[in-house]
């Protein structure tokens, strides 16, 4: 009895630890959990500041508005779409939802405007490329300069905090528990979307209209629909971003967010979401947000340019996109 | 062996891919002027084979040689260089560009300042295509000709590259049968000239037509190889699906229930006002030649396709819009291209399974995962679909598989009609008469089940009732075993397209 259960204990031991080995051996996410780790390591015994909870807090706290982004922009990458025009949401949103403040000094109601932007805006978006047939990446880009335009017109200068309200400052910069709110938002997205996507039908749906739309159609699923959930939803997320940025700068800026959408993109594909549809990882975004975090972080710690931060960005694409050439080379002989 | 000399030797091939063992050791060899057949249920490994002639996969063992010189191939570069071609079943042309320069991609003729020589281009182009047996312009695009032309400019290409060795994969399955034939003189010439042919297929009657020698290849296992001539039918079946198979069509007549299907006045795409009905315990065929209109049936009556008239689901109508609705109601339809239309290739083979039924295991969109785990593995059961794990992408299984898979969607739904878009084309014979079966059982449950079919014997062997389509008209319909025999539904299929041309 008691060496047949130590054998199960064994082989069950064993066969996590092929698991694990092969996850981390061979999938996108397993290697970019292995960069994580490596660079975590090497910046904790290069500075003695990197591995503190502050520090930490820190830099998940910057990288919040990107993640959240991301997690939207990860399902609309699976569902065969894309949205560039987030970037520029973080202005818009900002100004807007600033001057909204100002005037009414009503949280909830400034909040409540934010998001709708992201709905209306996500709607355009999903009219342009599904209704008018326009490739979602040309049709979200031309809307990254409708809506940059929006934010100049709306406003020439930026516009500051003017209602003090307190607890407006605190959605970017307050703690809950200790942690700070970004990051609990960040999580909690996160959670969230990564149960949607795995363990829902719009899911699966998700993965379905993006591997093979027409087969999604004669399975009864309502394509577009579905698409359009993608685009709304990545929209009303970069608008949540663009709400925790807003606090955090607390100021309304109309430039503020110029190649956002490349660091959320980058990172998505990063994470070993395909730029072709249909497959895609949430905990691969994950681990590719922390990545460019830790990146950028370390760039201050080393006491590196901080110029370069900027550059990184470009980097990670170029990464990305040469991993997902390379694994659909690799499909492709199948 | 004889004396001759093996254009091709393969002695000992393995090769294996992540949970499956495509190929455990199989010899093949090919000499010159022969036609050598290598056929074997999906899954056997025919496709692995042929990959890895042509340089696309290594294998992990054995050797290959070329005129009795071991070679190594890393690449269809390779491949080509030793004068090997491969036709393969999706043809890869360039449609946008002209035949010519299509037959000599990435060899174009060029004058002294490397521009290309359009002159000596088309000249040669015509002299091969002549060679051929086909006369046509060598300036029209490729996206301009039929399936069966473009499979001859792809021969054309093998030649213009002096190949000594083709190999055709499945060539015959957009074929009509006029087209059979002149593949297959085309094939006898390539023979005459020295070139070694190795000729791949499910369908047995081709291999006594042209094929002098046959491989049967079985779960990745060498099982025979013999001269046809020394061949029974009976012997072939027997080895590729290591058992007999007794009865390819299990058609025991159902007790024939309400209508369940009314198609009326049914019009759009090349079909004109098309009527039918379809009982339950029935199963309906419709019969047509390529081109007849016959496929763009299914898509109409499902809803996927403009359409005008009525299509009624037991006394429901279906709306003309979309798929979604007839598939409330009650409706299912397998394409005739499952491949391009079914398969979600990045997704498992359980997600592909339950696509249409998943929304059964879930309560406000939240799936339950143990159910539907336990859906898709009562399926890869009954239909003894080969897979390491239902958590297998679907992309590594073999085309049968994948079929059966695509089916096994449908039996997850509440269905009351299942319409079958050519149910068994790539098919091998083991499935197709599992298929054939599982239709039967259908019927015998009371569900109605209308097939559309480009192949004779399949109408012939399964349908109650066989309506028979000619440039998207109905020209008559037949009770199948009483009334209907082979000739009766060819003339009527045919009579008025022969007149046409």
């Amino acid at each position: 009895m008691l060496d047949s259960s130590a054998e199960t204990r064994g082989r069950g031991i064993g066969k996590f630890l092929t698991r694990a080995s092969h996850w981390l051996l061979h999938t996108q996410e397993g290697v970019l959990f292995f960069i994580v780790a490596a660079i975590w390591v090497f910046l904790t015994i290069q500075s003695p500041v990197f591995f503190t909870g502050r520090n930490i807090g820190v830099l998940l706290s910057q990288v919040s508005m990107t993640a959240i982004t991301a997690v939207g922009m990860t399902i609309l990458l699976i569902s065969g779409e894309i949205d560039a025009s987030v970037g520029s949401m973080q202005a818009f949103v900002g100004v807007i939802v600033m001057s909204v403040l100002n005037s009414t000094s009503n949280l909830a109601l400034g909040i409540m405007v934010g998001l709708a932007i992201g709905v209306v805006v996500g709607l355009i978006n999903s009219l342009i490329s599904l209704r008018l047939g326009i490739n979602s990446l040309i049709a979200t880009l031309a809307m990254l300069s409708i809506v940059r335009g929006a934010a100049f017109g709306f406003t020439e200068a930026s516009i500051q905090n003017t209602h003090k309200i307190p607890t407006f400052t605190e959605i970017g910069n307050g703690f809950f528990l200790g942690v700070p709110w970004p990051i609990i938002f960040f999580f909690a997205v996160f959670l969230i979307f990564y149960f949607v996507l795995s363990r829902t039908t719009f899911g699966r749906f998700v993965h379905a209209v993006g591997a093979n739309p027409e087969a999604a159609t004669l399975a009864g699923i309502p394509v577009r629909l579905v698409k359009m959930a993608g685009f709304v939803l990545t929209s009303v997320l970069a608008s949540f971003s663009a709400i925790i940025l807003l606090s955090r700068l607390n100021s309304g800026q109309n430039g503020i967010g110029a190649g956002f959408e490349l660091e959320a993109i980058g990172a998505v594909l990063l994470g070993g979401t395909s730029l072709s549809g249909g497959e895609g990882s949430m905990v691969g975004t994950f681990l590719a947000v922390l990545l460019l975090g830790t990146l950028k972080n370390g760039i201050v710690l080393l006491d590196i340019n901080s110029s370069w931060q900027v550059a990184v960005t470009g980097l990670i694409i170029i990464v990305a996109v040469l991993l997902d050439a390379r694994r659909r080379r690799r499909l492709g002989q199948d | 062996m004889s004396e001759e000399k093996a254009l091709l030797q393969l002695t000992g091939i393995a090769k294996a891919f992540p949970g499956t063992k495509a190929l455990k050791g199989v010899d093949f060899s090919l000499k010159a002027g022969e036609v050598h057949a290598l056929i074997g249920e999906n899954g056997a490994g025919k496709s692995t084979l042929i990959k890895i002639i042509a340089g696309l996969y290594q294998q992990d063992a054995g050797t290959m040689e070329v005129e009795g010189k071991t070679v190594d191939f890393h690449s269809p570069a390779d491949s080509l260089e030793h004068r090997i071609k491969v036709v393969y079943q999706e043809l890869d042309l360039v449609p946008d560009l002209s035949i010519a320069e299509n037959v000599f991609l990435g060899n174009l003729p060029k004058k002294a300042l490397r521009t290309v020589d359009w002159q000596a281009l088309y000249a040669r182009t015509s002299e091969l295509l002549l060679d051929l047996g086909l006369d046509i312009d060598p300036e029209v695009p490729i996206s301009a000709l039929t399936v069966a032309q473009q499979q001859l400019v792809e021969i054309a290409r093998a030649l213009s590259r002096q190949a000594q060795i083709i190999i055709m994969d499945e060539p015959t399955s957009a074929l009509s049968q006029t087209e059979i034939e002149s593949l297959f003189a085309v094939i006898r010439r390539l023979q005459g000239r020295g070139v070694g042919v190795m000729y791949v297929s499910h369908k047995l009657d081709e291999i006594y037509a042209i094929a002098d020698r046959v491989t049967v290849f079985r779960d990745g296992e060498h099982i025979a190889t013999e001269a046809v001539a020394n061949t029974r039918h009976s012997d072939l079946v027997t080895w590729m699906v290591g058992r007999e198979v007794k009865d390819l069509y299990p058609r025991s007549p159902a007790v024939r229930g309400d209508v369940l299907l009314e198609v009326d006045g049914l019009s759009g795409g090349n079909i004109e006002n098309f009527s039918l009905t379809v009982h339950a315990g029935e199963i309906v065929a419709v019969f047509g030649l390529m081109g007849s209109g016959v496929h763009n049936l299914g898509r109409l009556i499902f809803g996927n396709m403009p359409r005008a008239g009525n299509v009624r689901l037991a006394g429901e109508d279906i709306q003309a819009k979309a798929p979604m609705d007839a598939i409330r109601k009650g409706l299912g339809f397998l394409t005739e291209n499952r491949k391009s239309d079914g398969l979600l290739m990045p997704l498992s083979v359980k997600d592909n399974i339950t696509l249409v039924s998943v929304k059964n295991y879930a309560k406000l969109m939240v799936i339950n995962g143990q159910e539907e785990r336990r859906s898709a593995s009562d399926i890869i059961d009954k239909l003894s679909i080969k897979t390491p794990g239902m958590a297998q992408k679907i992309r590594y299984l073999s085309g049968g598989n994948q079929q059966k898979s695509l089916i096994g969607r449908w039996l997850l739904e509440d269905l009351k009609v299942l319409m079958f878009s050519e149910p068994t084309r790539g098919i091998d014979v083991g499935s197709k008469a599992e298929i054939y079966r599982l239709m039967d059982d259908m019927a015998h449950q009371g569900m109605g089940i209308l097939v559309l079919s480009t192949e004779l014997p399949e109408v012939m062997g399964i349908a109650d009732r066989i309506i028979v389509m000619r440039q998207g008209k109905s020209v008559g319909g037949w009770v199948a075993r009483q009334d209907a025999n082979e000739q009766d539904l060819m003339t009527a299929a045919t009579v008025q397209m022969e007149k046409v041309i």
